[in-house]
């Protein structure tokens, strides 16, 4: 009797998932059609003739770029030269060392010569004290906050009080950037005349690139299987998702790796907020604001401009990175619960959040209980064995065959890697993604899901080899 | 059972379908990283006649009679118009252009692809191919023209000064942005913004503020025209007036600019200061000071800056550091005097 019960409840919960994977399917099904009609419309279109009139000062706006860093003595070095190096007509860096405890601000003024200065800086956002500036003689657009370490999000906003221009952006202090990628990132605002108020870059992995001075020289693939998975999942992150949920206005994550704010609307939205995920945070108040205050004002992703990062290569810090990150998807949409169906925030409440609850926050744990369930039915007898098959074969076309196409739709569209060798390889490991790299990552994020019904709060970092370096 | 083949078929035929398609992307690759070789030797053998010729060192130039050699040589003449300066090479460049390329352009400005247009377009703009602006109008009144093309479409016709393009901007097919209406100005010859500046009026909002903002950009001597916008109702227009002319450096007497020196608007404020600090009158001196302690910091900021560059302000701002009752106006006054800005 228990085991028929037992059996009647596993065969339940894997109709369950069967059915959220297949219209999850479905889903992205819809989205990699509506990405693949946007990046054909473009992708002949010259790469750089669009924003040669940008380099012109008089059109373009100043933008003030914030890097916080905690102990990021590795790459700090290299990431600010590789923002020194960007072509854009006016722009301030900031950088705020968040308390660091390594040599992050001894390796910055040693290297760019940074002396102390006094400079009025307004407190509209709480942050924690700022015990110095310091400006490079060399490059008099280059700043240093040194303040008390108080997150990441108080470390942004601290820089935002700092920052004199009318839009911001923030990147981490890990990653480079191609010198043209604020021309294209800015474009949309500027033409826009402020109707865009966010635009964020494609983030990709740096690992196997050839750095050099804080450039990247040369596009490659790191060998190792977990980078070459990460890789695959930041394509199909990128082109799939968030160009697809762009197009209606629909996004709620602009890459804290690489985003542009109109500084007045992140003011007045209150800044960052102490979360694991700020940046995520920080988007959905600004179109919670913008809804509330009646504005039609779009927040918007580009694929082309890159932001280049590095990403783990152990177990160990993957999974910190991971359960971090669903921590912070959790607790944004926890705090924002309220908008949830709520038909007065328009698409945001009736689709965008639930999409973020149901597929984005829930798919782990629905993943993880259709693999337990795949094994559970593979004990029990032949018909368990063939609804096992059904969810595995449902599971290897969510997983393995959707990040293979959008391997395929980004040689076909941006062509980033230059060696046939490099799509080989992509392709290949993308078609083993079910087997191994999909269970992991759900496990870890439903491991975040419990962090954060926990409460559990830590920086997350991981060890940097510095890929600017 | 059904619903497992049916998966399973649905999962072989999308397999399918990414391996014909991952195969059939690696042969592309593969032929395309070796004509991006071939394009590479040709540019290079192209290189140096093509650039003794531009230069008018040699006459003959050897012809491209492939669809390789041509985008060799199409690429490297949009490459030198970018490098290269001076009317008799631009001209040069232009003839070859017409010579070599127009039936090309012609059949790319007719594409069904809008990025194929849409490049054709960036070639005749950097080329300065005027011998496409039929094919060009032809396009521009098309049902078929999008957003992006007309703007591209009308920042060429000001740049090739072609007079409709003046009739264009007053009534476009998609409203334009102020960004757009600035790169159209900022395009255009004198005789055109004349044209522009007397029917004023008709232009939408965002036109009429990019078109101060270009007074300012580009320097025009347009006193009486900017002075009757400082009486507007708008305060937008007001500010842009006050920025244009701060941007020229055209002086307002003191009277005139303690009117938006005391603005209820901030933004109007800060124009006047930004403006205060071009004029050089030490008699602004007391106004500006008065501004240190505004309620808004950029206005404050300002205020100090244009004190810094009066003569006479350094002082000014050294008593402010010390005995102003405003704690803002002292830390902005110790800001200034250290030179930061």
């Amino acid at each position: 009797m228990m085991v028929e019960a037992w059996r009647g409840f596993l065969l339940t919960v894997g109709h369950v998932v069967l059915v959220y994977m297949t219209i999850v399917l479905l889903f992205y099904t819809f989205l990699l059609v509506a990405a693949f009609i946007h990046l054909r419309r473009v992708h002949r279109l010259d790469d750089w003739e669009p924003y040669e009139e940008l380099l012109d000062a008089s059109y373009a706006k100043p933008v003030s770029i914030l890097v916080p860093a905690y102990n990021e003595e590795a790459g700090i070095v290299g990431s600010v030269r590789s923002l020194l190096a960007i072509e854009y007509p006016e722009y301030e860096v900031i950088v705020i060392n968040d308390g660091s405890t390594d040599r992050t601000l001894e390796r910055l003024i040693e290297h760019f010569h940074l002396q102390p200065i006094y400079r009025v800086i307004r407190r509209q956002l709480a942050a924690k004290e700022i015990k110095a500036v310091y400006q490079s003689p060399d490059y008099p657009h280059l700043f240093v906050l040194d303040k008390e370490n108080g997150g990441k999000a108080d470390a942004l906003n601290a820089g935002i009080n700092a920052a004199r221009y009318p839009y911001i952006c923030s990147i981490d202090g890990d990653s480079v950037l191609e010198r043209r990628a604020f021309l294209k990132v800015m474009k949309p605002m500027l033409e826009s005349d402020g109707e865009v108020i966010a635009s964020g870059g494609t983030v990709r992995v740096a690992n196997g690139c050839r750095i050099e001075r804080g450039e990247i020289v040369k596009v490659g693939l790191s060998r190792r299987p977990l980078v070459i998975m990460q890789t695959i999942e930041y394509l199909r992150a990128f082109l799939l998702g968030r160009l697809g949920l762009s197009r209606h206005n629909l996004l709620l994550i602009v890459s804290g790796a690489f985003g542009v704010f109109s500084k007045p609307w992140v003011m007045e939205a209150g800044g960052y907020a102490d979360t694991a995920g700020e940046d995520m945070e920080l988007v959905v108040r600004l179109h919670r604001l913008a809804r509330e205050k009646n504005e039609t004002k779009k927040i918007i992703y580009i694929p082309d401009p890159v932001c280049w990062t590095e990403a783990p290569e152990t177990y160990g810090d993957l999974r910190r990175q991971r359960r971090r990150w669903h921590r912070g998807l959790l607790e944004s949409l926890w705090r924002h619960r309220s908008l949830l169906f709520n038909p007065k925030y328009g698409s945001i409440g009736l689709l965008s959040l639930p999409y973020f609850w149901f597929i984005e926050l829930l798919g782990p744990v629905m993943e993880l209980i259709g693999y337990m369930v795949v094994v559970c039915s593979l004990f029990l007898g032949n018909l368990y064995v063939e609804f096992a098959l059904l969810l595995l074969t449902v599971s290897v076309l969510y997983g393995s065959l959707l990040s293979a196409a959008a391997v395929l739709l980004e040689e076909w569209t941006e062509r980033k890697f230059p060696n046939v060798s490099d799509l080989v390889w992509l392709f290949f490991f993308s078609l083993t993604e079910t087997l191994w790299y999909r269970p992991l990552t759900a496990w870890w994020r439903c491991e975040g899901v419990i962090d954060a019904v926990r409460r559990k709060k830590q920086w997350g970092s991981i060890k940097r080899k510095g890929v600017s370096a | 059972m059904m619903a497992l083949l049916a998966a399973l078929a649905a999962t072989a035929v999308f397999l399918a379908l990414l391996v014909s398609l991952f195969l059939y992307l690696v042969v592309q690759k593969w032929r395309e990283n070796r004509r991006q070789a071939q394009l590479c030797a040709l540019k290079e053998r192209y290189h140096l006649p093509l650039l003794r010729y531009l230069l008018g060192e040699e006459e003959q130039l050897p012809l491209p009679s492939s669809p390789l050699e041509r985008e060799a040589m199409m690429e490297l003449l949009d490459h030198f118009a970018s490098l290269l300066k001076g009317e008799q090479v631009q001209e040069r460049i232009r003839t070859l252009a017409e010579m070599h390329f127009q039936g090309w352009l012609r059949r790319r400005l007719s594409s069904r692809h809008w990025s194929e247009r849409m490049n054709a377009l960036f070639l005749i703009e950097d080329l300065q191919v005027k011998a496409m602006l039929p094919e060009m109008e032809r396009l521009y009144r098309s049902d078929r023209v999008t957003r992006g093309e007309e703007a591209k479409l009308l920042a060429i016709f000001a740049q090739f000064d072609y007079s409709p393009v003046v009739a264009y901007v007053l009534e476009p097919k998609y409203e334009l942005t102020e960004f757009t209406y600035r790169v159209i100005f900022g395009h255009m010859s004198e005789r055109l913004l004349r044209q522009v500046e007397q029917r004023f009026d008709e232009l939408p909002r965002a036109g009429k503020c990019a078109f101060i903002d270009m007074i300012g950009i580009r320097r025009r001597g347009e006193r009486s025209f900017l002075l009757e916008l400082l009486t507007s109702d708008e305060l937008e227009l007001r500010v842009r007036a006050l920025k244009a002319m701060a941007e020229i450096g055209m002086p307002l007497e003191a009277a005139r600019l303690e009117r938006h020196l005391c603005s209820p608007h901030w933004q109007e404020r800060l124009m006047a200061a930004r403006l205060a600090g071009k004029c050089r009158e030490e008699r602004l001196l007391p106004l500006l000071y008065e501004r240190l302690g505004d309620r808004s910091f950029v206005v404050r900021s300002e205020a100090a800056a244009a004190i810094a560059r009066l003569p006479g302000g350094r002082a000014v701002l050294r008593t402010a550091a010390r005995t102003a009752a405003d704690r803002y106006a002292r830390d902005m006054a110790k800001q200034w005097l250290q030179g930061e800005g």
